[in-house]
């Protein structure tokens, strides 16, 4: 038993550990060099939101890096002149920040992309879920005992129930076709905007030296 | 300075960058508070960070980094010849507009 508890304990303080060594590693990357805990923690959330808001707009990762290494830098100098309250108060939003900074670097949008065809998965087996409880219950009302019922549903779905003799479903199931993957992987494409592949072409920076 | 519509500033802002940077290159804030410093106390870095990098993506300014001893390096903007030129047909176009409005306003008045 004792030594149970010890593997827990082991497990938790690697948990812990290794979950404090990421945030230590995250901050030191989106950290300021401003005065004070404090501050520096503010101006890191407002980076890190920042960032978010560039990889969501479709900014690409080493454009990324360079943008919110500027802010960071502007960030720390400003800070000399202000307290970091103030200074971020001044440049508003990290999301309107984002979106004026990005206005001409956008590119195909991955990740709203992937979280849209999530969703749509999601919605996809909550409707199917919806739909079979919907079947099941219609068989237990119409189907004599031992009758097998088939109904096929949009997007090549088909559900399939047996009535026993007691008037419950005994056998149920349901089968999915190829079909069921055009929402989500039109919701992808919709989302993520790859076109822009071809069109940020046009607009790529002028490199750093 | 008397208060100055936001609005307007916004269409400045190129101009005020370009002439600027073409004066002297500098980093982000740096610009931010040269523009205080002559009076544009409004300028606020959500509208400024912007139009540099607008500015940079049209080709207009170039920049370097340059590191600095308070953190990151710092991204120095340098006006490019296309920016000179964008300079000179903004500052020909300012002085036309406000040729006109003075003209305008001033002539309504006498």
């Amino acid at each position: 038993m004792i030594s149970l508890w010890i593997v827990i304990a082991w497990l938790l303080g690697s948990v812990v550990i290794i979950a404090l060594v990421t945030l230590a590693i995250l901050f030191s990357s989106y950290r300021a060099r401003v005065p004070g805990f404090v501050s520096q923690v503010r101006s890191a959330r407002y980076v890190v939101a920042y960032d978010d808001a560039l990889q969501w707009l479709g900014v690409r990762y080493r454009e990324r890096e360079r943008l919110t290494g500027e802010l960071r830098a502007n960030i720390a100098a400003a800070a000399a002149d202000a307290p970091v309250t103030e200074v971020l108060e001044r440049m508003g939003s990290a999301k309107d920040l984002a979106r004026g900074v990005a206005a001409r670097r956008r590119g195909p949008t991955w990740m709203a992309g992937t979280a849209a065809a999530l969703a749509a998965v999601v919605a996809q087996v909550a409707a199917t879920i919806l739909m079979q409880l919907t079947f099941l219950a219609t068989v237990e009302k119409v189907a004599d005992p031992y009758e097998t019922v088939s109904v096929r549903a949009p997007l090549g779905l088909v559900f399939e129930g047996t009535l026993g003799d007691g008037g419950w479903v005994q056998a149920a199931s349901s089968t999915s076709s190829p079909a069921s993957l055009i929402l989500p992987a039109v919701a992808f494409i919709l989302f993520s905007r790859p076109w822009r592949l071809v069109t940020r072409r046009a607009a790529r920076p002028v490199p750093s030296s | 300075m008397n208060d100055v519509d936001p609005q307007m500033l916004k269409g400045l802002v190129t101009l005020l960058l370009l002439h600027l940077v073409s004066e002297r290159e500098d980093y982000g804030y740096a610009l931010v508070v040269r523009l205080r410093e002559a009076g544009f106390g409004d300028m606020a870095e959500g509208t400024v960070y912007p139009a540099l990098a607008r500015l940079e993506q049209a080709k207009r300014l170039d920049t370097y980094l340059v590191p600095s001893d308070k953190g990151p390096a710092r991204k120095y903007y340098r006006i490019t010849p296309a920016g000179e030129l964008e300079l000179t047909r903004t500052r020909e176009a300012w002085t036309h507009l406000t040729g006109l409005v003075s003209g305008l306003t001033q002539g309504d008045a006498s």
